[in-house]
């Protein structure tokens, strides 16, 4: 699958994890990237092309919604594809979320097969 | 809004969550308080909104070892667990401080949850009655809900 993956968590056993999953997608590995937060995830994009963000919500230095609300200020990454993928599910932030455009989300825990997927979902690919 | 939340349901729970992040099969176990205290890692998240409260883990090197060995798929022994053993306990409990939320407030819940926390202080006391015990793959896992009277509107 030729395009490009950052995953965005604050865990970094988990980014791993996700990664793995991501391979098994069909995305080759050196096309993933990751941060630790919003902040790593905004600098890694003014860098490389990103198809997909895989995003996690609850995290430190800047949380996955303000990334969310950062992204679409900014006219040259406001197409990038969004994917939530995390353990909360406040309502309340999935709508704020949703009216940014981000409206597909998988709640930790998940199947692999799940995040395989929803990645060929957003991304357009027939699996 | 479910208000309470069974030691049984909680095991439940954890089960689901071993299972579908770690690929790791659990059962559940006797609580007693010589075995929780001998789970020498513990790791709490707390979670406000229409309620709030405590989810906190505690368990073995051992089984952190495991955990990490399964999410990252490498031999227990090539783990380091000076780096990885917090990480792995940090989000198991983040996702069964997620499982939480979701079963006091279902999918359209209006729960925030904080960031997990690593606790070394190992003289705090077990709510025996709100603990399970689990035995996942020969190693100890106890997992206690805290609810708090008073709710608050967002974790700090």
């Amino acid at each position: 699958m030729n395009c490009n993956v950052l995953i965005v968590d604050d865990s970094p056993i988990l980014r791993k994890a996700i990664k793995k999953v991501v391979r098994l997608a069909g995305v080759e590995e050196d096309r993933i990237h990751e941060a630790g937060n919003g902040q790593e995830a905004l600098e890694i994009l003014e860098t490389v092309w990103i198809d997909l963000v895989l995003l996690d919500l609850n995290m430190p230095v800047m949380d996955g919604e303000q990334f969310a609300q950062e992204l679409r200020k900014r006219e040259d990454l406001a197409g990038v594809a969004v994917v939530i993928v995390s353990t909360e599910a406040n309502k309340e932030r999935l709508d704020r979320l949703k009216a940014l455009g981000i409206v597909n989300s998988l709640r930790k825990p998940f199947e692999p097969e799940d995040l395989c997927r929803l990645i060929a979902k957003t991304l357009g690919v027939k699996q | 809004m479910n208000t309470t939340i069974t030691p049984d349901r909680l095991a439940e729970l954890a089960m689901k969550a071993l299972e579908r992040t770690a690929f790791m099969m659990a059962d559940p176990a006797e609580v007693s308080a010589p075995a929780v205290a001998k789970a020498n890692r513990r790791a709490t998240i707390r979670y406000a909104g229409p309620a709030s409260g405590l989810v906190t883990i505690r368990t073995t090197d051992d089984f952190l070892r495991s955990l990490a060995s399964n999410l990252l798929g490498e031999e227990p022994d090539d783990i380091d667990l000076s780096t990885c053993g917090d990480d792995a306990i940090k989000e198991l409990t983040n996702i069964l401080g997620g499982s939480v939320i979701h079963e006091l407030g279902g999918a359209d819940n209006t729960f925030s949850l904080g960031l997990p926390q690593v606790v070394n202080s190992s003289n705090a006391q077990v709510a025996i009655d709100r603990t399970c015990a689990l035995d996942c793959e020969g190693h100890p896992l106890f997992i206690t809900w805290d609810p708090d009277a008073v709710a608050t509107k967002k974790v700090a």
